[in-house]
């Protein structure tokens, strides 16, 4: 269930007076999401760690400068995307598909199976074309088919005008309905 | 082919699909979509493509660093200022001769013990400084056993408390003391606050 902007703030204001037990309650309220965002753009669980700690940092140093004109979530994405900025550059490559896993599933004579290769394969195509896409793309979809934010809060997180989300999206539809279309059908042809 | 309207619909149809699109724009894209069969292929596609999305999602595991970002600020924080109610402006002057008047009384009976050669444990007061000094509230329907196994969880000893105001002192070994401040907000829902002592 999605953290009370209200409880937040409650939180936010303890913290900014030096309560650590607050901020802990903070960060296991929003702490998964914030690790969702940068997993998304690093593709690597442990530096999506990484953003985590440091933009959970960063909450505890400047709580008192929250002025309260936006969201909190919306505040605390900002900071995560600036945290994020910073480490995309030691990004690695999203780790492969285990072969071994994908060959133990296409033996087997249950016919669930098959449906459970045909997603993960499914998946895997859907992940290879995130990776494809630009970093402000890709956040884009995250903050509107992840995270479902409104339109306003996408672009106070992005730091653009509302105009420029829409384009944003508008384009990473595009290329993600041109990769997909691309890939399975690729996927078809070998099949055959 | 594409009207006008139709991309005036497309672009705000990510929006309906998550959900977070205004009522009126949402009966707007409604009324259209019940007359047009691109905008709802293109809807159809959008709903899978959220689907993806969130399937594409790794679920977070483990605490996500909450153990070492608690020991780095504890670490970092020589001071952390426990919360003090705003008071009128008034009340200073007042409360700091009522202050006067305690000190006073408190050398006389000092001198007065002394005296008498006797020494009185007072039953909560400043504890023995031995260790990182943690003062917690517990919630009022905490039991004793329940805040004698949480205090044995954080692998802290009791050295003071509860006040008046219901505060306990623990204390704890200074490398535990991150590790520890986690293992009371863990603990079952009984802790109330949690906060480190001045030392």
């Amino acid at each position: 269930m999605a953290t009370d902007d209200e409880q937040a703030r409650v939180w936010l204001e303890r913290i900014g007076a030096g309560d650590q037990g607050a901020m802990a309650q903070f960060y296991r309220a929003f702490g998964a999401q914030v690790h969702a965002f940068a997993l998304r753009q690093l593709g690597n669980a442990g530096e999506a760690e990484d953003v985590v700690v440091d933009t959970m940092y960063e909450v505890w140093a400047t709580a008192r400068r929250f002025a309260g004109q936006s969201l909190v979530r919306t505040w605390l994405f900002s900071i995560a995307r600036h945290r994020l900025l910073d480490r995309l550059r030691k990004r690695r490559p999203l780790e492969s598909v285990d072969v071994d896993e994908l060959a133990e599933v296409l033996a087997s004579d249950d016919e669930g199976g098959f449906e459970a290769l045909a997603r993960q394969q499914r998946a895997e195509h859907v992940a290879r074309c995130l990776e494809k896409l630009s970093e402000e793309h890709r956040e884009c979809l995250h903050l509107v088919f992840y995270e479902e934010l409104p339109l306003a809060e996408v672009a106070q997180i992005q730091s653009c005008p509302e105009n420029t989300v829409k384009t944003r999206l508008f384009h990473a539809r595009q290329k993600m309905k041109r990769c997909l279309e691309r890939r399975l059908g690729l996927e078809r042809e070998d099949g055959d | 082919m594409a009207t006008e309207n139709d991309a005036h619909v497309s672009e705000a149809l990510p929006w309906y699909v998550n959900g977070t699109l205004a009522p009126d724009r949402r009966a707007e894209v409604d009324d259209h979509l019940r007359g047009c069969a691109r905008c709802r292929a293109e809807l159809e596609w959008l709903v899978r493509l959220r689907a993806d999305v969130q399937a594409s999602t790794p679920a977070s595991q483990g605490d996500l660093g909450l153990s070492r970002f608690l020991d780095r600020i504890a670490s970092e924080s020589n001071v952390v200022p426990l919360r003090r109610p705003e008071r009128p402006r008034w009340m200073g002057p007042a409360l700091a001769l009522a202050a006067g008047v305690l000190v006073v009384q408190g050398v006389v009976i000092g001198v007065m013990l002394h005296e008498r050669s006797q020494t009185l444990q007072p039953l909560s007061g400043p504890p023995a400084a031995r260790g990182t000094l943690l003062q917690v509230t517990f919630v009022p329907t905490a039991t004793e056993a329940q805040i004698r196994g949480a205090v044995i969880a954080a692998g802290a000893e009791i050295v003071a408390g509860p006040g008046a105001l219901g505060i306990y002192t623990l204390s704890v070994a200074p490398e535990r003391l991150g590790a520890a401040t986690h293992a009371l907000e863990e603990a079952s829902g009984i802790v109330a606050s949690v906060s480190r002592v001045p030392q």
